[in-house]
């Protein structure tokens, strides 16, 4: 007998399964924060280092290399839907699992509101089912944008965190995969008539029209962005860091599946130039913006807005040698967001708000942690000796040599996004006018330390995430 | 129970004529116009029953998808209501401008309608019904620029979903992809709901004994909006004079220490 007949459970329902069960006991638990998150944690971090080492070639293997024989490639079918855990999935999975747990870590300094943890494990579930879908009642990629709205209407109450504050941010995530979900759908037919007459182009450019406008909406470039900045303004800032990595390393994912999968999109399309345009415009306006935000969640936004027009353009580099500096800006905008998020969450927890007169001196008082929302902040613009300057050079490079004068632009703006954080420099550390602000705690300026550090030495010795890039990679190979 | 639906169908096969079409299509346009919770609730499901009904009758799909349609949009609305009813002294802050403002704006939607020609290709479905199918999705966007708030937002999502249901079940029937969709849509409107709730929940706090040391602060002024003026847009009775404590949570300054509010 073999070692995959002896195995009981398959992949697919272990891991989903786990997922929910440990959804259903930290929501048991959830008062208990200093419990739970460290727990959540282990076992997000525990099934993401799983999966890192994972040997695909063995039909079985132990679950977290003690537990029950676990068939690997068991595929699990329900509903007309097939889950397998396939090679190029295995890196979404573990990024996402592992950036998790570093969320929950996180969380264990400042409060991310009590449901933070079942809430966040049930969006894993989701994205896990997203990246193991292998068929459905039509191909993977094209129903990527249905499977988008479930998990954003998930990130709705993460988000908004049970306060009673207008829900801006998490309302209007829920626009672009509903605006866009009916387009895939549409494309599949028309990709069904393809091989009825292959002589007819007319079905393959309306297909490959709708999937085009379908990725630009879901990528949410200027005028769609308005949910990244306002989020980043009223969202607990470790959940919309989180909420929004998540979504974004999902959504890179698919626009590749979709590429990879139907190449004429490119072809029979101007989705280059769409790109282009989309992504100047956003890095544009996400400069301009920053650069005339005083409100700091607003500026984190609006930074990472610019980063995010700069990963567009890049997508919209022809050939395959531009996915390995999407990941490599990805890597670093994950480490800055998360730099900013600490930063910001421990600020505004001991400020009570976002008033200037809040903030006046507060550096002085939380000097750590002012600092690595200054650090992660300015990363996301590419500031020199930041964790974003290497990733942004690059990509300045490669954009200046089809054209210099976008990549003047994007670092003019850049510059524009860098003088709100000097101004906001000034203000952390400027006369300090709230002499009753208390001083840092020990844990938060470990923390503080340790994501400061991290930010460093990749501004330093970038090579570091050679490794992870590589294995990423796997992901974004056809 | 089939008989019953067919017979329900008869009843309402007004929508599958021209003018049917035509009062679908001035049915959502309605939704802009009197920018009311109420309104907005009838007319969707309005909108639905008429969009499931020609597409019974003009495209011949089954009646049981119909049913289900109408069932999964009563239920998302229902959601909404639910939501709407608990919150509805504070649900007409929401205001997307003045009456005047939406009138213009549908009359430049009709403008631009005839001036550039708006048409789209839909394979497999009549012209007329395409048309009225932009219509819908141009009446979706109009609700979504208009307004920020969670429950015209719910609404013109599902306002979106009708003409999308109706699209993919004559294009793809065999795939029963029209189920994940409620699913979704029902998902949806849950998230909405959820959204009215926090955006909108009257908080009823005992206000603090003034002193010398509470006085100045957490005081806001909150004008008491009564009533549509000619406009349509709120008047207030006191001209400010009512004193309500804001509490901490209603602000955005507040940070996240969010406790009981779960």
């Amino acid at each position: 007998m073999s070692s995959s007949d002896t195995a009981l459970l398959n992949l697919p329902v272990l891991l989903i399964g786990v997922l929910l069960l440990a959804a259903a006991v930290t929501y048991v638990l959830r008062r208990i924060e200093w419990l739970t998150m460290p727990l959540a944690a282990l076992v997000s971090g525990g099934l993401g280092l799983w999966l890192w080492n994972l040997d695909l070639t063995v039909p079985s293997s132990r679950f977290l290399f003690v537990g029950p024989l676990v068939a690997i490639n068991a595929p699990l079918l329900r509903l007309g839907f097939t889950l397998q855990l396939q090679p190029s999935a295995v890196p979404i999975l573990v990024i996402s699992l592992l950036l998790a747990a570093g969320a929950f870590l996180l969380a264990q300094v400042v409060s991310q509101g009590h449901s933070f943890a079942p809430l966040l494990f049930v969006l894993l579930a989701g994205y896990v089912a997203l990246a193991l879908m292998t068929a459905g009642p039509l191909a993977p990629p094209l129903l990527g944008p249905l499977l988008l709205i479930a998990v954003s209407c998930m990130g709705v109450f993460i988000l908004q965190a049970g306060r009673l504050t207008h829900p801006t941010g998490p309302l209007r995530t829920l626009i672009p995969p509903m605006l866009a979900f009916p387009l895939f759908i549409v494309a599949a037919w028309y990709i069904e008539q393809i091989p009825l007459n292959p002589q007819d182009m007319a079905a393959q450019q309306m297909a490959g029209r709708l999937l085009a406008v379908g990725l630009i909406l879901l990528l949410a470039p200027v005028p769609l962005h308005s949910a990244q900045p306002a989020t980043a303004q009223s969202a607990p800032p470790i959940a919309a860091a989180l909420v929004t990595l998540l979504y974004q390393l999902a959504l890179l994912h698919l626009y590749f599946r979709v590429i990879n999968l139907y190449p004429f999109v490119e072809q029979v399309t101007m989705l280059d130039q769409w790109l282009i345009w989309a992504g100047l415009a956003t890095a544009v306006w996400g400069g301009l913006a920053a650069a005339g935000a005083l409100h700091p969640g607003r500026l984190w936004g609006y930074s990472a807005l610019h980063d995010w027009g700069l990963i567009i353009l890049i997508l919209a580099t022809p050939g395959a040698h531009n996915w390995p500096l999407v990941l490599f800006l990805f890597g670093l905008r994950t480490i800055s967001m998360l730099t900013t998020a600490v930063g910001l969450s421990v600020l505004l927890d001991h400020a009570g708000g976002f008033s200037t007169e809040k903030w006046r001196g507060a550096g002085n008082r939380l000097p750590w942690n002012s600092a690595a929302f200054l650090l992660g902040g300015l990363g996301l613009v590419g500031f020199p000796l930041s964790a974003g300057f290497t990733g942004h050079w690059a990509a300045i490079q490669m954009i200046a040599e089809t054209d210099w004068r976008q990549a003047a632009l994007v670092l003019l703006t850049s510059g524009g996004a860098i003088f709100g954080y000097i101004r906001l420099a000034r203000l952390l550390f400027g006369p300090l006018t709230n002499r009753y602000l208390p001083r840092e705690q020990s844990i938060s300026t470990g923390f503080a330390i340790v994501v400061l550090l991290l930010s460093a030495s990749l501004a330093v010795a970038p090579q570091l995430l050679n490794v992870p890039i590589n294995r990423a990679m796997a992901a974004f190979t056809g | 129970m089939e008989a019953l639906l067919a017979w329900f169908l008869l009843k309402l096969s007004f929508f599958a004529s021209g003018l049917g079409l035509l009062t679908t299509g001035a049915i959502a346009v309605s939704i802009i116009l009197f920018w009311n919770w109420r309104q907005a609730i009838a007319g969707v499901i309005l909108v639905q029953i008429g969009v499931a009904v020609l597409i019974v009758y003009v495209h011949g799909v089954a009646q049981d998808w119909a049913a289900v349609q109408i069932f999964v949009m009563a239920l998302c609305l229902l959601i909404l209501a639910l939501s709407a009813q608990q919150v509805h002294p504070t649900l007409r802050m929401g205001w997307s401008g003045a009456w005047l403002l939406r009138c213009i704006t549908v009359l430049l939607l009709l403008a631009s309608w005839q001036v550039f020609h708006l048409r789209l290709t839909l394979p497999l479905i009549s012209p007329q019904i395409v048309q009225l199918f932009l219509w819908l999705g141009l009446c979706t966007l109009v609700v979504l620029s208009l307004s920020d708030t969670p429950f015209f937002t719910g609404i013109a999502l599902l306002l979106w979903c009708i003409p999308v249901q109706a699209v993919i079940q004559i294009l793809m029937p065999a795939t029963m992809l029209f189920v994940l969709i409620d699913i979704l849509q029902i998902v949806v409107a849950l998230a909405c709901s959820y959204l009215i709730l926090t955006a909108y929940a009257p908080l009823l706090e005992e206000q603090p004994v003034v002193t010398d040391l509470t006085f100045p602060s957490g005081e806001v002024v909150m004008p008491t909006w009564v009533d549509n003026d000619v406009n349509g847009i709120p008047r207030m009775l006191n001209n400010g004079q009512n004193h309500k404590a804001l509490p901490p949570e209603r602000t955005t300054e507040y940070p996240f220490a969010i406790g009981g509010s779960q």
